[in-house]
């Protein structure tokens, strides 16, 4: 009887002091209201020393145990997240999300004092975000970026994939990885298609140099990659296989553990493609590769302090197979090009107060590419290693970046500023380079300051200076403004842009009986000017929002370094020089449409004009592109539709004709269409995407005009290689995760 | 447990490594010949072979000589050595001393057919009476690269007789230093007495009799899509005037070429009938790769036919400028 009373008293006190109540998250106050399945909640002490992490079923709810007021956060993959405060009370307690506008509303950091909403940010980022990066089934940037706006890949058998943006190719555009410069350019190209972006979070763009903050490499725009880290969960296991009837297999792994603020995470992954040719042949017009990646980090996440640390290990192996050499084909060459890409990085933010705060991020960049050739015994399946110097070469490069910043940006004051140091040494060696080693190092220290002289209007002013080794480095100046009234964002700036030539530029010396490329110490660095302008607006109903942008440019490059025929009578000498003024101008507009996070429509057109004075033309030769997508939610958030399109105009390249005239050649338009349905099970732990890719089914894209010529470069009468025509893929992601 | 099972049998599904190459089964070699001038990467030799031996008779560093004078009873040609992108304008000056520098005169390649009448030096003395008078010319020489591609220099040089219409010859730098005076007598078994400004006569072909193709780089003219002319370095191979003649075959497979059919052939002695263009540089490869369509019928002067053609330009350690032909004698 006793021990009845006293479990009868107990029952009776869990009654009173711990209700069970159950949450619901909807996506809405109407009637139309949705709820949101696999919201994350966290419910905390108001002291902040108890944790505990739920998340919503399908229906959007979830049951929990309360004895007190706790405070709730409440956060979703497409909508805003909430904090409130949760005591016991009613049994059933809503709250609401509200969507966000995934691009607009995300939290950037490329160029920022401090992490800011890309709407409030004065520069217009573009953010390519995680939803995006899977719609697409991405697995590099090269994936990411085919079909946005304003950029134009372009494909080479051996060196990869490299991109223009607004015009402007090469050696301009800066691509970064959490802030760290991506080193290892061949022919002043990053290959976009070694860098896999499974583990991003997010991809940030800007168009218009940041030379004021990343200096050298950034007068056409910087492209940052910024990987995940893990916030919500104890613990968290990714594995993603993916296959691609062309004959592409990658499996990826990312996990990650959090003990109160620190987390660890490691991930690793490989990617195999088989190579396609037009014609069933031994040698290849998309070689076979196989990549591996292998990444470890560390994250302490403080309320004043964060440090990272970061290692990143990539290797690809290229196959490069000829054809067997007649008559009897029994023997053909193997040349293998193996790439290493090393990277380490630290970053620590001290946050002081409200007010300032101080980034320091330091890194070591290692870059090794050889080429070794083999000769293959068909017939017993032999190798040998061929003795000619000319079929290997080693050449390395290692780079060295300290960036420290501090900023001061009081909430108060309509006056806030950044400065800071940058530190770029780097040294190249190689038997391809003049004396086997080079290097150069460049110094500088940048200041801006945002002043507010109203609430909706923002300047920014900054400059850099620098003492390179090797070059006068002038002042870098620039300007921004913006202005936002209501709903409608202007934005305007100009930058001064300085590029010193790299040591490749510099140094690169390649003689043999075939190769006569040689670099020129005696090259000027590159200066350019800059106007980028925006305006955005807004409109917003119900749950629709429909954002308008347009944005026009001019850059204007001189001095620009090209590779030149030396001796008209030679033609495989060539050297770099400095070959005067490019220019490029043009606009995007482009209109988005989202109905709640659930469906999205965008639609884009670019136009874009380049004049290169090396080849002594007046005239802007344009060229367009169209992109489009639509990504559609439906089976309660379970399911995801996308279509993501995009059309290529006729593109213009100057050339020489056999008669030594520049002549305009164009390739030919081409579209490219890829299809995808996206369907998560059992709670999210299992995602099956699968879709169509290349949907016309591009190949080669012929060029019109006139054929044949001397070996000025590409664009002359021969079709340019834009795919492997039309394949299907299915990928599929495991998602083990404990909060 | 079983969602992993799937993940593991999923990854076992989908994964691939590079291709394997499908084995060819060797070719049969038969009666055909194999021969080989191992000109080496650099392209240094010259290489004289014979045919009947299947053999290399000698070879050369291009760098040992730099003239070469004609044997022949009727003839006193001089023709460079070709190898070495060798250079020879005609001053129009008679007084050695006069000569100290090339100024603007206009300095020519020997051409590669070696039709002699049209060599850069040229004919440099008259014929009266069936005798040769020179004409007492000074030329400037540019005695071209050597076998790394250093240039050697320039020299001036004139051409004389002496009683027995032996080659009689000045030369010295254009300063004048280093003059030497030096007779050269003809020596019939060979096609040309080679000679070097440094070292006089020096012995580099073997008995005109013996050898049929000497394998070199050689510099003859290319023209540009508009027609203009250029001197171009190709490597390839110069007949024996003296004991052979050759021709090219397109229009049969190398299997079918028989005798009667090579018979039937109108063949020519011009010196590079052969030449280079057996091969083809591939840009996009960086490889040369022989083209094994073109056939080259060759007759000596004993009457015997041969066909040969290229199958390889690399050795078996991947090296170019070892071209590797085939041949058969009819």
């Amino acid at each position: 009887m006793r021990i009845k009373f006293i479990f009868f008293t107990l029952l009776l006190s869990k009654l009173v002091f711990a209700q069970n109540v159950k949450i619901k998250v909807m996506d809405s106050e109407s009637s139309k209201a949705e709820p949101v399945p696999y919201a994350h909640i966290c419910i905390e002490s108001l002291d902040k020393q108890i944790k505990d992490y739920f998340i919503t079923d399908v229906n959007g709810e979830v049951e929990i145990e309360l004895n007190n007021a706790k405070i709730i956060s409440i956060s979703c993959m497409g909508f805003s997240p909430v904090i409130d405060t949760i005591a016991p009370g009613s049994e059933i307690q809503t709250f609401i999300l509200n969507p966000s506008l995934y691009e607009l509303n995300s939290v950037v950091v490329t160029g920022q004092y401090k992490p800011t909403s890309a709407d409030k940010s004065i520069y217009d980022i573009k953010v390519i975000g995680k939803n995006r990066i899977e719609s697409k089934a991405a697995v590099n940037l090269s994936d990411v970026l085919a079909d946005e706006l304003g950029i134009r890949l372009s494909n080479d058998p051996s060196t990869g994939t490299s991109m223009s943006l607004q015009g402007i190719t090469g050696e301009n555009i800066k691509i970064l990885v959490d802030g760290v410069p991506v080193i290892g350019r061949l022919e002043g190209n990053i290959d976009l298609s070694q860098l896999n972006v499974d583990n991003a979070s997010q991809i940030e763009m800007v168009e218009g140099p940041m030379s004021v903050i990343y200096g050298s490499n950034a007068l056409g725009g910087v492209i940052n990659i910024i990987t995940q880290n893990n916030s919500h969960s104890k613990y968290k296991t990714t594995v993603n296989s993916y296959y691609e009837s062309i004959g592409t297999y990658n499996f990826n792994f990312l996990t990650s553990i959090r003990h109160k603020k620190n987390n660890f995470q490691l991930n690793g992954g490989r990617n195999f493609f088989g190579g396609y040719s037009l014609e069933d042949t031994r040698s290849k017009e998309w070689k076979p590769k196989e990549q591996y990646n292998a990444g470890a980090n560390y994250h302490y996440n403080g309320e004043k302090t964060k440090v990272r640390l970061k290692s990143d290990y990539f290797q690809e192996r290229l196959l490069d197979r000829n054809n067997p050499f007649p008559p009897y084909y029994e023997k053909a060459n193997d040349t293998w090009y193996k790439t290493y890409r090393f990277n380490n990085s630290g970053e620590l933010t001290k946050i002081f107060n409200d007010q300032s705060a101080f980034n320091l991020l330091t890194a070591y960049s290692i870059y090794k590419r050889q080429k070794q050739k083999y000769l293959v015994d068909l017939t017993d399946l032999s190798k040998t290693l061929t003795t000619s110097p000319a079929d290997h070469d080693t050449s390395s490069f290692n780079a060295f970046v300290a960036r420290g910043t501090y900023s001061y940006t009081p909430e108060m004051t309509n006056f806030s500023f950044q400065a800071g140091f940058d530190i770029n040494l780097e040294d190249a060696h190689g038997k391809r380079i003049e004396n086997g080693k080079e290097s150069i190092g460049d110094y500088a220290a940048f200041i801006s300051a945002i002043w507010k002289p109203r609430e909706n209007i923002s300047i920014q002013p900054g400059v850099r200076a620098a003492y390179n080794t090797r070059y006068n480095a002038p002042l870098t100046p620039s300007i921004n403004f913006m202005y936002k009234p209501g709903n409608t964002t202007f934005r305007a700036s100009y930058a001064r842009g300085f590029r010193s030539p790299s040591l490749k530029e510099l140094y690169l010396y390649f003689f043999d009986s075939n190769h006569q490329v040689e670099g020129n110490p005696e090259l000027e660095a590159e200066r350019s000017h800059s106007f980028n302008a925006s305006a955005n607006h807004k409109f917003t109903s119900g749950k629709s929002t429909l954002v308008f942008n347009l944005k026009p440019f001019y850059n204007t490059i001189d001095n620009k370094i090209s590779l030149v025929q030396v001796d008209p009578d030679n033609l495989l000498h060539y050297r770099n020089e400095n070959t005067g003024k490019f220019s490029s101008l043009g606009f995007e507009v482009s209109g988005s449409l989202y109905q709640s996070s659930l469906f999205n429509l965008k639609a884009g057109y670019s136009l874009i004009g380049r004049n290169d004075e090396s080849y002594e033309q007046e005239d802007y030769i344009f060229s367009n592109n169209v992109n489009s997508s639509i990504e559609f939610d439906f089976l309660k958030n379970t399911a995801k539709f996308s279509v993501f399109y995009k059309y290529s105009g006729k593109y213009p390249t100057y050339y020489y004709n056999s008669d030594e005239e520049v002549t305009i050649g164009y390739v030919n338009p081409f579209h490219n269409m890829d299809i995808n349905l996206m369907k998560k099970f059992w709670q999210s732990r299992l995602v099956l995407t699968t879709g169509l890719k290349n949907l016309f089914d591009n190949k080669e894209i012929g060029a019109a005009g006139i054929g044949g010529g001397s070996g000025h470069g590409g664009g002359q009468g021969a079709s340019t290689l834009v795919g492997y025509g039309r394949t299907f893929y299915v990928s599929l992601k495991l998602n083990f995760v404990k909060y | 447990m079983r969602l992993l099972a799937i993940v593991i049998f999923i990854l076992f599904v989908l994964t691939s490594c590079f291709e394997k190459d499908k084995i060819v089964p060797p070719h049969e070699p038969g009666d055909l010949k194999v021969g080989v001038a191992e000109l080496t990467e650099t392209y240094k030799y010259q290489v004289f072979y014979d045919l009947q031996s299947n053999s290399t008779l000698k070879q050369n560093l291009i760098s040992e000589w730099d003239l070469g004078f004609e044997t022949s009873d009727s003839g006193w040609h001089v023709i460079l050595n070709t190898s070495k992108m060798m250079l020879a304008g005609n001053t129009g000056e008679t007084d050695f001393e006069k000569v100290t520098s090339k100024g603007d005169i206009e300095m020519n390649f020997d051409p590669s057919h070696g039709n002699l009448d049209s060599s850069a030096i040229g004919n440099w003395y008259n014929l009266q009476e069936e005798l040769p008078v020179s004409k007492e010319l000074v030329y400037v020489v540019d005695r071209g690269t050597d076998e790394d591609y250093n240039t050697v220099g320039e020299k001036k040089i004139t051409f004389g007789f002496d009683e027995d219409n032996n080659y009689k010859i000045r030369f010295s730098n254009l300063d004048g230093s280093e003059e030497k005076n030096m007779i050269i007598e003809k020596d019939t078994s060979v096609n040309f007495v080679c000679f070097s400004f440094d070292n006089g006569i020096v012995e580099i072909e073997p008995n005109k009799q013996n050898w049929d193709l000497q394998f070199c780089k050689y510099s003859t003219l290319l023209f540009t899509d508009v027609g203009d002319p250029y001197p171009y370095l190709v490597t390839g191979v110069l007949i024996n005037p003296h004991k052979v003649a050759a021709v090219e075959d397109t229009i049969h497979a190398f299997e079918e070429i028989d005798f009667a059919i090579a018979e039937q052939k109108k063949l020519s002695t011009q010196l590079d009938t052969i030449g280079y263009e057996w091969k083809h540089y591939d840009f996009d490869n960086a490889h040369y790769s022989v083209l094994p369509d073109m056939i080259y019928i060759i007759k000596d002067t004993e009457g015997y036919l041969f066909k040969m053609r290229f199958v390889d330009y690399y050795n078996e350690t991947g090296e170019k400028g070892y071209p590797t032909f085939e041949f058969l004698r009819l």
